[in-house]
C-alpha cells in the first residue's frame, strides 16, 4: 500500500432513538458503502475508514483501516446522546491517526468526516466542538437525521450540513449512498486533482430528500 | 429444570435477573437487543442439552430433537436431573453411547441452526492471492477463534476448508463469499455460516476510456521524443496515467526537448487537475519555454561557449544572464497563457500548470546547467558514487496534494533558478509528480542518492535499446498503489567512452 491515506470517518448517533429501524439502515448503510467503495480503484487504494460511534459515551469501534481490510462493524443503539464526546474523541483520532506531511514522511490527505445523529446533544456538546476546531479536517458534512434533530446544532459544526426528514431505511440508505460517492469523488480527486476537497460543491448532488441548511 | 438451567447460566455468565433501575438499564443499555438474543440463546442451548439427554435415557435410538417439538413434554420428563455431568456419566459407562452421540451430533441435516444474531468474522481475502483464514466469533470484547468443523464453500471460489478447518485457497474471484461450517458452543454443534470478503485486483479495476467526442481542446495520451548529441543523448517521454485513463480525461502532463550543437534544452510541466484547461496550459508552457530558451542558444550560444573557460568573472556574468534569461522565459510562458485565456475568455487559472524546465552545454568533461522550476516534481543531476545534485526544492504543504503553480508571484520564490557546473555529470532528470512520488516519495527521500542511483540504473540501459522512445513511455507504466497520474520524464544521458 502506499503511504499516502484519504482518511474518511463516520462518526455515527448509536442513542436508543437510533433503535429498530435507524440502527439497522446504518448498517446497512455500512455494508453498502464497503460494498461500492470496494469496486472503486481510486478508493480501494487510498481510502482508509474509521467508525466512531456515541451515546452515553463515544467509542471508536473500528480505527481508521484501509478498505481491503476493513469490515463494516456490529454496531447496536442505546443510551443518550453525547455529540460533544463524540467529536472530542474524532479530534483525537485524528491527531493521532492522519499524518502530516514532514521532511521524511508523505502526510496523509485532509480527512473528510461524516457526521449523523437522529437527536438532540444531551451533553456540553461546545467544548467536543472546540476540540476538533483544534484539528484540520477537508470537509464535515453533519447530516440530521429525522426530526428531533437540531440543525442550529449541526450548523455550527459545519457549515455543510444536511437534514432527513425522517429517519427511516431509505433517507438513511440515500444517504450512505450519497457519502460512498462523495468518498469516491475525494479520493479520485487526489488522483488527478493535486488538490484536497474542500467543500460541498466538490462533492456529487445531494438526492432530494435531502434538505442542505443555508 | 428450566430453574437450574437458568441458575447455571447466571453463574456463568454474570447476567442477572433484572429489577426496577438495573432493568431499565439493562432494556436501555448498550446492546441490549443482542443481550436479549443471546440470553435466550443461552437457554435454548441449556434446554436443547437437557432434552437431548432425556433422550438419551428414554429413547437411545432417537436423533435430538429441537425444543420446540418436544417442548410439551416438559412437565411429563418429571424429575429434574442434574444435567451438567449427564453426558459425561453416560459416556464413561457405555462407550456405544459416546460413538451414538458422535453420530448424531454430526449428522449435519440435524444441527439446529444458530440465531441470526451470533455473528462470525474472517479477514478479507484478495483475489488471486494466496489464503489462509480462521473463522473467528464476534463476543462483547471483539472477537475470538471459533472451535469449527466440516466447512462448506461454493466450488466457484476455490476456496475450501482445510485440516486445521481453516478457509484456504487462492480466490477465483472478488464478492462476498459464503462459508458454510458448523459450530461447537461448549458441548453443541450447531449450523453456522459467515460471510468472506474477497477485495478485487486493483489492478483489474483500471479501465481505458476515451475523453468525450467534443471535449476541446483534444490531446494526445502519449509523447515521446529523442535528440542526441556528440557528447550525450536526451530522452522524454510523457504518458496519459491510470487514472485520467479510467474516468476519459486526457493528459495533463508535458513535455519537450531539444538540441543545439553541444546545448539542450528539456521541459516538463504538470496541469493541475482542479484547473479544467491545465493540459493546454502544460502544452503551452513546455512550448513557449522550449522555444524561448532554443532561441537564446540559437543566437548566443557560440558566445556562450567561448565564455565557458573564461575568468571566473566571466563565468559569473555569464550565470547572471542564465538566470535573467530563464525568468524572462517564464514570463513570456506566463503572457503567453494570460493571452489564450483572454481570447477564450477564460481565467489563466483554469491553464493552471507547474514548470520544470534545464537547459545547459555537455561538453567532454563538464556539464553547465541552468534551471528554473516551480511547483512539485523533481529536477536533479547524477554524478555517480552517490553525488546527486538537487536543482531546487519541490513545493509542498502541511498535508498532502498542495503545490504551486506558475504565475507572476511563483517567480519571486527564493532558489527557483539555479546554475550549476557538474563535473562528473552522468545524467540529468527532470520529471512530474507522476514519477517523484513512487519514487522518492517524501522531500527527505529525494536527497537520496541510492534513490537517484537506482533510478539512473533502471533508466541508462533504455538508451541502448533500439526503440529507446516506446521502451521509455512503458517504463513509465510501472505499478505504484496510490499513484495513478500521468508520469513524464526528461533525461540526458552522457554517451559513454567519450
Amino acid at each position: 500500500m502506499s503511504g499516502r491515506k484519504l482518511p474518511v470517518y463516520l462518526v455515527l448517533d448509536t442513542s436508543g432513538s437510533m433503535d429498530g429501524e435507524p440502527i439497522e439502515a446504518v448498517r446497512n448503510g455500512m455494508q453498502t458503502l464497503t460494498d461500492a467503495l470496494r469496486n472503486d480503484p481510486y478508493a480501494l487504494e487510498s481510502a482508509h475508514l474509521s467508525v466512531i460511534t456515541f451515546d452515553s459515551d463515544a467509542q471508536q469501534v473500528v480505527p481508521l483501516t484501509d478498505l481491503f481490510s476493513f469490515q463494516p462493524p456490529m454496531i447496536e443503539a442505546g443510551g443518550e446522546t453525547c455529540l460533544g464526546k463524540g467529536l472530542e474523541l474524532l479530534a483525537n483520532c485524528i491527531e493521532t491517526e492522519v499524518r502530516k506531511n514532514t521532511v521524511d514522511v508523505r502526510g496523509d490527505w485532509k480527512p473528510l468526516v461524516f457526521i449523523m445523529t437522529d437527536g438532540e446533544p444531551t451533553d456540553v456538546w461546545q467544548e467536543g466542538l472546540e476540540r476538533l476546531k483544534q484539528v484540520r479536517c477537508g470537509v464535515i458534512v453533519a447530516c440530521g437525521a429525522g426530526h428531533a434533530a437540531n440543525s442550529s446544532v449541526l450548523k455550527q459544526i459545519t457549515a455543510n450540513t444536511v437534514m432527513l426528514d425522517t429517519a427511516n431505511s431509505s433517507t438513511i440508505s440515500a444517504f450512505f449512498r450519497w457519502v460512498s460517492s462523495s468518498i469516491a469523488i475525494g479520493s479520485q480527486r487526489i488522483e488527478t486533482g493535486k488538490k484536497d476537497a474542500n467543500g460541498m460543491s466538490d462533492f456529487p448532488t445531494m438526492p432530494a430528500e435531502f434538505r442542505l441548511m443555508p | 429444570m428450566f430453574r437450574d438451567a437458568f441458575l447455571d447460566f447466571q453463574k456463568r455468565t454474570g447476567f442477572l435477573q433484572p429489577e426496577g433501575e438495573q432493568a431499565r438499564k439493562f432494556i436501555l443499555g448498550k446492546n441490549a437487543g443482542h443481550k436479549c438474543v443471546e440470553f435466550m440463546y443461552e437457554l435454548y442451548k441449556l434446554w436443547d442439552e437437557y432434552v437431548f439427554q432425556q433422550n438419551k435415557l428414554t429413547a437411545p435410538m432417537n436423533n435430538p430433537s429441537l425444543p420446540h417439538e418436544q417442548g410439551q413434554d416438559m412437565a411429563a420428563i418429571g424429575k429434574e436431573q442434574p444435567h451438567s455431568d449427564m453426558r459425561a456419566l453416560n459416556q464413561a459407562s457405555d462407550p456405544n453411547a459416546a460413538a451414538l452421540e458422535k453420530e448424531n451430533r454430526e449428522s449435519s441435516s440435524g444441527l439446529p441452526k444458530l440465531p441470526p444474531a451470533i455473528k462470525f468474522w474472517l479477514p478479507n481475502a484478495a483475489v488471486g492471492k494466496p489464503y489462509v483464514g480462521e473463522i473467528h466469533r464476534w463476543n462483547k470484547d471483539g472477537k475470538s477463534p471459533a472451535k469449527v468443523r466440516n466447512l462448506r464453500i461454493d466450488a466457484g471460489w476455490d476456496l475450501a476448508g482445510n485440516a486445521d478447518c481453516k478457509v484456504e485457497g487462492v480466490p477465483g474471484r472478488a464478492g462476498d463469499c459464503s462459508v458454510a461450517f458448523e459450530y461447537l458452543d461448549g458441548k453443541n454443534w450447531w449450523d453456522a455460516s459467515c460471510k468472506l470478503i474477497v477485495n478485487p485486483d486493483p489492478c483489474q479495476l483500471w479501465r481505458e476510456r476515451e475523453p468525450d467526442d467534443s471535449a476541446r481542446p483534444r490531446k494526445e495520451h502519449q509523447k515521446s521524443e529523442r535528440c542526441q548529441a556528440q557528447y550525450f543523448d536526451l530522452l522524454g517521454a510523457s504518458l496519459r496515467g491510470r487514472s485520467h485513463a479510467h474516468n476519459g480525461g486526457f493528459r495533463e502532463d508535458d513535455m519537450a526537448i531539444s538540441v543545439h550543437g553541444n546545448w539542450f534544452v528539456m521541459v516538463v510541466a504538470d496541469g493541475a487537475g482542479s484547473a479544467k484547461l491545465s493540459r493546454r496550459g502544460s502544452e503551452l508552457a513546455v512550448g513557449v519555454m522550449k522555444d524561448a530558451l532554443a532561441r537564446a542558444i540559437a543566437e548566443h550560444g557560440e558566445r556562450w561557449s567561448s565564455l565557458l573557460d573564461g575568468s571566473e568573472e566571466t563565468v559569473l556574468a555569464l550565470e547572471e544572464e542564465f538566470r535573467v534569461l530563464l525568468r524572462a522565459s517564464a514570463q513570456t510562458v506566463i503572457a503567453e497563457i494570460g493571452k489564450e485565456a483572454q481570447q477564450a475568455e477564460e481565467s489563466p487559472l483554469e491553464y493552471a500548470t507547474t514548470l520544470l524546465a534545464a537547459f545547459g552545454c555537455m561538453q567532454a568533461d563538464s556539464l553547465l546547467l541552468a534551471s528554473l522550476w516551480v511547483g512539485d516534481g523533481a529536477l536533479g543531476v547524477w554524478a555517480g558514487e552517490g553525488e546527486i545534485t538537487l536543482m531546487g526544492r519541490p513545493d509542498s504543504g502541511e498535508y498532502s496534494g498542495q503545490t504551486r503553480f506558475l504565475d507572476e508571484k511563483s517567480l519571486n520564490k527564493e532558489d527557483l533558478i539555479k546554475v550549476a557546473r557538474i563535473s562528473a555529470a552522468q545524467s540529468v532528470f527532470l520529471m512530474t509528480d507522476g514519477v517523484s512520488d513512487p519514487r522518492f516519495e517524501t522531500e527527505q527521500g529525494l536527497e537520496s542518492a541510492q534513490k537517484w542511483r537506482d533510478l539512473h540504473a533502471e533508466l541508462a540501459p533504455i538508451f541502448a535499446m533500439e526503440a529507446a522512445e516506446s521502451e521509455l513511455l512503458d517504463w513509465l507504466k510501472f505499478w505504484s498503489p496510490g499513484n495513478h497520474d500521468d508520469r513524464t520524464v526528461a533525461i540526458l544521458l552522457r554517451k559513454q567512452g567519450i
